[in-house]
């Protein structure tokens, strides 16, 4: 009884804080394991199987979605992990029957997907990762100046449709005016009511979405290309609408 | 749609979108950097429980409220539109014009209908509904005067059709009394009432149907009490009889409907009943019908009692057809319970 409580304590903690999480996930890594083994009837294998994956980021959705009011921690946990793991496994169904492309083709050696006509070379790709993480790590060290984590981001991140478009049109607005950019970088200051001023977003709705901004502020500065690249197209259609 | 890998933990990767959104996925052995596809995301899952429970339990609340109040408006709406929407009964008067009145529950009248030609043009312009019947039908009956339908020796018969007979002999009473004296200092009239609902599509009161009961206005109580007062009116009346037809004004109606009345008992054959109780009801009659004249001071020479005669006739002579029963049934006590019974007890 007194774990019991412990433990939610500890998962309320959790909601507010990722890298509690990350911790208690830690801790209770052996359950996540062994509720996965139920589901596959098999002890899963870390780094080969997803659905350890799966039932982790299913861990995380439960402490996201814990309350006392829906009882003991753990047994909540194990629902929602059992019940991730079933809609995952009706996914991957789908391409059940599916051949893969490692499965040898006719009485060569080859495998099937080196028949196929290449569509570009795998260096390529492999080249074009690294300069993205390179991007990546520079961008987040960079956030680390900000006191914001790329995690710290994706929590602040707008939900809604409307407010995304909002950001969006505040990143445009700055991104238009290289002057505002280089003073945030300078003073390490959202420009907000500038921003508000000239894109006519409500000034709540950025304030509530500030780290989301800084992320999108930065990779608006020089140097992150691919990142923008990423972003382009559809912020083009975005702001087009 | 198509993710960009920004950052993977033991348990969690962080992805941005094509669409500038930053999500948390399963880490699916991701590398940062990587481009992908098809991720499990994180889903949201509000946490707000309690504040869930809350809601489910108000929404709870307000949809019982609602439902309750629902039926109790419904109960109240069911009541309030019978008793007052809804025809209850209905009462045909006619004049010459016919006009129907749909009462509620409460005996107001809710809907009026001119049943022929004048019964319409009787009601154009006017409205009555809402009022009670006895102010509609004393309305009625001014408009019926004004437009030239009435007039003195006119007779006026309302058939009732109610399903109650308490109903029937209440309504009858106050036509037939509210009647009288509203029109006591003007006209003399006689008043008919049938109950239309005991013998279906017989509210002509031809029918020899027993349960037909004109009530002549002529009501024996009027007579029995007023006996010392009306004496000396009636004698007057019955003296005025002829002259007052032939000076008043107005006589020319009661004159000419008082043939048509004799005529209507002529065409009527006449049971061996008539002559018998003839006499019977021949003194009764003109000391009847007269205090509905007397108390005017015109009322001796206007003809009132030029009229009784023939009216008193008239009631005497449809005997053959309706009155017999009104004139039989006092001693039978019949149907005619309602007026003349209970005159006969008095």
């Amino acid at each position: 009884m007194k774990n019991e409580r412990e433990l939610s304590g500890q998962v309320y903690e959790a909601k507010e804080d990722m890298e509690a999480a990350d911790r208690l996930i830690g801790t209770y890594l052996p359950f996540i394991r062994s509720e996965t083994a139920k589901f596959l009837g098999r002890p899963p294998q870390e780094g080969h199987d997803d659905e350890l994956s799966i039932a982790m980021i299913a861990f995380h959705e439960a402490i996201q979605g814990y309350s006392r009011g829906r009882g003991a921690f753990l047994p909540y946990a194990a629902m929602l992990i059992k019940s991730r793991l079933i809609d995952y496994q009706r996914k991957e169904k789908r391409h059940k029957g599916i051949l893969s492309l490692e499965t040898p083709a006719g009485e060569d050696e080859n495998a099937l997907g080196d028949t196929l006509p290449g569509d570009g070379d795998h260096g390529e790709d492999i080249v074009m990762r690294d300069a993205t993480r390179a991007e990546i790590e520079e961008l987040s060290a960079q956030m680390k100046l900000f006191g914001v984590s790329l995690t710290d981001v994706a929590d602040n991140c707008p939900r809604q449709q409307r407010t995304l478009a909002a950001c969006r049109k505040a990143m445009q607005y700055a991104a238009d005016h290289p002057s505002l950019l280089d003073d945030f970088v300078r003073t390490r200051r959202l420009p907000l009511s500038a921003l508000c001023e000239g894109s006519r977003v409500e000034r709540k709705t950025l304030e509530r979405h500030r780290k989301y901004l800084v992320a999108l502020l930065l990779i608006c500065t020089n140097g992150y290309e691919l990142i923008r690249g990423h972003l382009k197209q559809v912020l083009k259609g975005g702001t087009a609408k | 749609m198509k993710y960009i890998v920004m950052e993977c933990h033991d348990s969690y990767a962080v992805l941005l979108d094509e669409e500038g959104r930053f999500v948390k996925a399963a880490a699916l052995r991701y590398q940062v950097g990587e481009t992908v596809e098809n991720p499990v995301l994180m889903r949201d899952v509000s946490a707000s429980s309690g504040a869930n429970r809350n809601a489910r339990l108000l929404r709870l609340f307000t949809g019982t409220a609602a439902a309750l109040a629902a039926c109790l408006v419904l109960v109240f709406g069911l009541r309030f539109y019978q008793t007052h929407l809804a025809a209850y009964s209905s009462i045909l008067l006619s004049i010459n014009p016919e006009v129907r009145m749909d009462l509620n529950r409460q005996g107001d009248v809710i809907e009026l209908t001119g049943t022929n030609e004048d019964g319409v043009l009787l009601l154009e312009g006017y409205d009555g509904s809402g009022k009670s019947r006895l102010t509609v039908t004393q309305e009625l009956i001014d408009r019926a005067i004004d437009m030239g339908f009435l007039s003195e020796g006119g007779q006026i018969s309302f058939s009732i059709d109610t399903p109650d007979e308490v109903l029937f002999q209440e309504y009858g009473l106050e036509l037939r009394d509210g009647v009288t004296t509203y029109l006591a200092d003007r006209l003399t009239v006689t008043i008919r009432i049938t109950d239309a609902a005991v013998i279906p599509g017989n509210s002509s009161a031809d029918a020899p149907a027993p349960s037909t009961e004109p009530a002549a206005v002529p009501s024996s109580e009027a007579d029995a009490q007023t006996d010392g007062q009306t004496r000396p009116a009636s004698s007057q009346s019955s003296g005025a009889v002829q002259p007052s037809s032939e000076a008043s004004p107005v006589s020319t109606q009661p004159a000419t409907q008082a043939p048509t009345q004799p005529s209507s008992q002529a065409t009527a054959p006449a049971p061996t009943q008539a002559p018998t109780q003839a006499p019977t009801q021949a003194p009764a009659q003109p000391s009847t019908q007269a205090p509905t004249a007397p108390p005017s001071t015109q009322a001796p020479g206007s003809g009132d009692s030029g009229y009784d005669s023939p009216a008193g006739d008239s009631a005497y002579e449809e005997q053959p057809e309706g009155d017999s029963a009104y004139e039989a049934e006092p001693e039978n006590s019949g149907d005619s319970a309602y007026g003349d019974g209970s005159d006969d007890d008095d």
